[in-house]
């Protein structure tokens, strides 16, 4: 079981990562620090269980790279979560349109952050069922 | 005396010799003839009138009489149409009017003449009508013109004025053709005002703009003088007009130039350029209707240049605003990410530190977040308040009592904890930003939920009444702490706050976004308060008619 961290901000990626083991997922956890990293790792391996996803990066943004995912036949179904310091409307509603799964503020607290990835852990890797087609 | 070869009596005399003098006191020239077209008599006028030379006049050759008054008439063929008809109808009456070869205009009048109940013959009388003729004449071109000016005038009015060189283009187009002058051109004073420069030439013969052309204001100082203390300077001829003649060496020779009509453009009072008319050809007399139409050429350029400024400052205004939302989101993001860093590196530190007994270090820890959360708040706000116009919204009908039901739902939460309760009156339905409108009440019943007594839970009640047919007054009544109304200015301002951290929180900009809302949308925010007693803020919103 992998997860994808695509963030640009090493603190970030620190912290998220120090979140996901607290929840439970200690091992698999990659990151990539831009979209073009993003792609260039999907491609080249075995699609991963979740990405979470950050839409203000250099070179390839979040939203560029919402939109590769989501046209590219072996990547399409992968569960995508942006987790980004936006909230502004805009984004929100753009990133769905794009082809995210679900939308998250990045929580301010690290107790929060925890609990965050705990759901998404329950949800996106415990209770929803994704179809088998396409997926190795 | 005797008259047709008859002695008369003395009262037939008299009676003749009044006719006589009658038909010579007349300002009309009579002419008397029998049933068969022969002259009975006439008076001088009417030699005069028709100029008939004496020989003819002693000669009593009617045909002769007839012959030299046709040569005279541009339509003789009608005019003896006419008569032919009257002579078939003995006792018809007929008035017309004849227009002859040198341009005079006779009215002509012709009645019978009676003897008992029987025709005797027929008079003719004649009156000269041409100055009247020529006065009409001149004051229907005059009519004509001054409509034609006016067309002129709302056509030019009527065309969009945000772009200065098509504009005066088309004014210098529109007014050659109009005043039928040569050449029109706008000229502006340069910054220092030392020079004229030509922004459009109108030429009518080619049909033809150009421009560039210069004149320094030191070399005609007598033209610049009269520019000042003129509202028109309609000089017929320009070459011996004391206000245009230092143009006579050069400029006017070159171009042939022999009368000119220069109008002062003026803003705010300032002389700011010039409307100029110049004449070819034969020198020309500019009617007051001409100035006029010339002076309101020049107040449409001052308006053109009032509007193109306008527009420009519209788009610098427009590309600002677009900076500031980019500035905005850039500088909300990029401040939230390291503060996102501190805060959560301050949590995690706090945690590996809570093996170490220190409540000094838990402390400072706690304090780091708290400033750092703070902050956050902060960005966030002035991220919402920027985004009042950065991103408004077209107005829409909006219900307040569905909104408002939107509102309570999303402060549900708050209420239960709180204990709160919320009272609504039928609210209208406005003009406005649905999203925005949204904002304004939440945050001004969150606020009411906020500044509560901590003895009694708090309770609003939202009640609203129409004003006139445009205006809806909408109170926002608490039961909360109030304030001193002495602040009621200081509220409104953004990062404005009446208490400190530790008893409320907030970055104060709530009733900034409240009130900049409320402005876009064309209404006002007040409040009343007193400490203790608490607080009532009025909306005043445009309601749909």
């Amino acid at each position: 079981m992998i997860i994808l961290i695509a963030e640009d901000n090493e603190d970030h990626f620190i912290l998220t990562r120090d979140a996901l083991r607290e929840a439970g997922l200690s091992d698999n956890i990659r990151w990539v620090a831009d979209g073009e990293a993003l792609m260039d790792y999907l491609l080249k391996n075995p699609p991963p269980q979740l990405i979470l996803l950050d839409l203000n990066m250099p070179r390839m943004d979040g939203r560029q790279a919402l939109k590769e995912i989501r046209s590219h036949p072996r990547l399409l179904q992968i569960p995508i979560v942006v987790l980004t310091t936006s909230k502004a409307p805009d984004d929100v509603l753009r990133s769905y349109e794009l082809g995210a799964n679900s939308f998250i503020k990045k929580p301010l607290t690290y107790d929060e952050m925890v609990h965050c990835m705990k759901t998404l852990k329950r949800y996106w890797l415990e209770i929803v069922e994704l179809p088998k087609t396409n997926r190795s | 005396m005797t008259f047709g070869g008859k002695k008369l009596s003395d009262e037939s005399a008299r009676t003749l010799s009044l006719l006589r003098s009658t038909l010579e006191s007349t300002a009309d020239g009579i002419l008397v003839v029998d049933l068969t077209g022969k002259i009975v008599t006439f008076n001088r006028k009417f030699v005069e009138m028709w100029r008939i030379p004496e020989t003819i006049i002693e000669s009593r050759d009617d045909n002769q009489a007839l012959a030299f008054v046709l040569n005279q008439l541009k339509d003789s063929e009608g005019f003896l149409r006419k008569v032919r008809e009257l002579y078939s109808r003995p006792d018809a009456e007929s008035f017309d009017t004849l227009e002859f070869k040198d341009g005079r205009i006779f009215e002509r009048y012709s009645q019978p003449q009676r003897i008992g109940e029987k025709s005797a013959g027929r008079v003719w009388s004649f009156r000269d009508v041409t100055e009247r003729k020529l006065a009409e004449k001149i004051l229907q071109k005059r009519t004509e013109q001054i409509i034609r000016h006016q067309r002129a005038l709302f056509e030019l009015a009527k065309m969009d004025h945000a772009d200065l060189d098509s504009s005066l283009k088309r004014i210098a187009e529109v007014d050659s053709k109009t005043l039928d002058a040569s050449r029109v051109s706008v000229w502006f004073y340069t910054e220092d005002r030392s020079e004229i420069i030509c922004e459009t030439l109108f030429r009518l013969s080619e049909e033809q703009h150009e421009k560039g052309l210069r004149l320094r204001a030191r070399d005609y100082p007598g033209y610049f003088h009269a520019l000042e203390e003129s509202r028109t300077i309609a000089a017929n001829d320009a070459v011996t007009d004391p206000r245009t003649r230092e143009f006579a060496g050069d400029y006017l020779k070159k171009f042939g130039i022999t009368s000119m009509l220069d109008v002062p453009i003026r803003r705010y009072g300032k002389v700011v350029g010039i409307v100029c008319h110049e004449h070819t050809d034969l020198k020309r007399d500019w009617t007051l209707e001409e100035q006029d139409f010339a002076a309101s050429i020049a107040d449409l350029i001052s308006l053109s240049l009032e509007a193109s400024e306008r527009k420009k400052a519209e788009i610098e205004l427009e590309r600002s605003n677009k900076d500031l939302e980019q500035f905005a989101y850039v500088a909300s993001h990029d401040l939230a990410e390291p503060l996102h860093t501190i805060i959560g590196f301050a949590d995690r530190l706090k945690k590996y530190c809570e093996r170490v007994p220190d409540p000094t270090a838990h402390d400072y820890f706690d304090r780091i977040v708290k400033a750092a959360l703070r902050m956050q708040k902060l960005i966030e706000d002035i991220l919402v308040y920027s985004r009042v116009t950065t991103k408004a919204k077209p107005f829409e009908p909006v219900d307040l009592n569905t909104l408002f039901q939107e509102v309570v739902v999303d402060l549900e939460a708050r209420l239960k904890d709180s204990e709160g309760r919320i009272e609504a009156a039928k609210l209208p339905v406005v003009r406005g930003d649905r999203a925005q409108l949204q904002q304004l009440f939440q945050n001004l019943i969150s606020n009411a939920l906020k500044f509560r007594k901590k003895e009694a839970p708090p309770r609003v009640i939202v009640t609203s009444r129409i004003l006139d047919d445009r205006t809806a007054e909408i109170s926002i009544q608490d039961n909360g702490i109030g304030f001193e109304e002495k602040f009621i200015e200081q509220i409104f301002q953004p990062f404005q706050r009446l208490h400190g951290w530790s008893e409320f929180d907030g970055s104060g900009i709530g009733l900034a976004i409240c009130q900049k809302i409320t402005l876009r949308h064309g209404g006002e925010i007040t409040a009343k308060s007193k400490p203790g007693e608490g607080s009532t803020f009025l909306l005043k919103l445009p309601v749909l008619s």
